[in-house]
């Protein structure tokens, strides 16, 4: 008797994983994305920068998509500035879909001369 | 003249050892884990009632709990200690936690502020002691906010915290241990871990308000065709 409830004690006691515990994770789903448009702005700020940019599609129609990315603190740490973000420049932003319309969570910047922006994402 | 030299072995005391070890700035290391999530009737209720877009306090520059504080991924975390204080530095919103070493009692008013002398008492009142070479931090006094922002997980009123750090080497372990009655069926057990960090120091956050009311209004013509 004594060993059964000892293992059911400790099958309670399990820790289990914490998963996306972290508010950003839980923000953006797992669906990648990818959006072309041209840079309207740019914000480096904490908690998280972000760049606007503005999508025509096929017909004409106007979409702005707010691609946000991790903390200016994080970016300069990693040695990352958006200074190579020019406002009028067209880029594809792929990244995580937001939960909130029309927003993405960065995981790449592709420019028009094929070079490549990749910010470190946050851990979850 | 002859000069005597005496050699003083002085033994120091676990506690000054284990103050030594926690003092200096640490980093998350990874999620951590947390024990199940057992809601009463009311907590759940708080949890369903949770609109993440738009009630977690993180978008207003305020902290949820102070579990969440510790929990940010990438945000430098700074312990110093004197004979009547630790003070915690929480880079994340520029946050300063000065806990009183006093164990019979614990004030009424927030132990915690930001660089701008704004009170946050979602993070409680907190006193703290050494046991052995862990230094324990317990809490009360909260208001209501989130031990977890991703999920709406309440804390409230009634709501007890107490912490548990200890450094292994260069480590530190965190024990955070929620009990509240009207919100958890049982007490909600996190664990996480912290590298120490050399020669950096905590930077000023500066935090910017997530105001997207500006860019849903970019897209309101979008409505306007549907």
């Amino acid at each position: 008797m004594k060993k059964r409830l000892l293992f059911v004690f400790t099958i309670i006691c399990l820790p289990i994983l914490a998963n996306a515990h972290h508010s950003t994770a839980a923000n953006f789903t797992q669906e990648i994305i990818s959006v072309k448009g041209i840079i309207e702005r740019v914000r480096s700020v904490n908690p998280h920068s972000s760049i606007l940019i503005k999508n025509t599609d096929d017909e004409g129609e106007i979409t702005f998509w707010l691609i946000e990315t991790t903390s200016r603190t994080t970016l300069n740490r990693q040695g990352v500035s958006l200074d190579v973000m020019e406002v009028g420049s067209e880029i594809t932003a792929t990244g995580r879909k937001g939960r909130r319309e029309y927003t993405m969570y960065l995981q790449k910047i592709s420019f028009e001369d094929g070079s490549e922006f990749f910010p470190r994402q946050d851990r979850d | 003249m002859r000069i005597f030299l005496s050699a003083i072995l002085v033994i120091l005391p676990d506690t000054l050892i284990a103050a030594t070890a926690l003092d200096g700035i640490w980093v998350l290391d990874g999620p951590g884990t947390e024990s199940e999530i057992l809601l009463t009737e009311e907590g759940e209720r708080l949890r369903i009632a949770y609109d993440l877009l738009e009630d977690d306090p993180s978008l207003y520059c305020t902290p949820a709990s102070v579990a969440r504080i510790w929990a940010n991924p990438g945000s430098r975390v700074e312990i110093e200690q004197d004979e009547e204080h630790i003070l915690i530095s929480y880079e994340l919103f520029d946050l300063r936690r000065e806990i009183p070493f006093i164990k019979s009692s614990i004030a009424d008013f927030p132990s915690t502020k930001n660089l701008e002398g704004t009170e946050f008492a979602q993070m409680g009142s907190s006193v703290a002691w050494y046991e052995g070479d862990r230094l324990i931090i317990e809490s009360t006094n909260h208001i209501h906010g989130y031990i977890r922002t991703s999920r709406g997980i309440p804390q409230g009123s009634n709501t007890h915290a107490r912490e548990e750090l200890e450094v292994d080497g260069d480590i530190l372990h965190i024990t955070h241990t929620y009990t509240d009655e009207s919100l958890f069926e049982q007490p909600l057990i996190l664990q996480y871990s912290f590298n120490r960090l050399e020669n950096v120091e905590i930077e000023r956050y500066n935090c910017t308000d997530a105001d997207y009311d500006w860019f849903i209004e970019l897209n309101l013509h979008k409505e306007d065709q549907t």
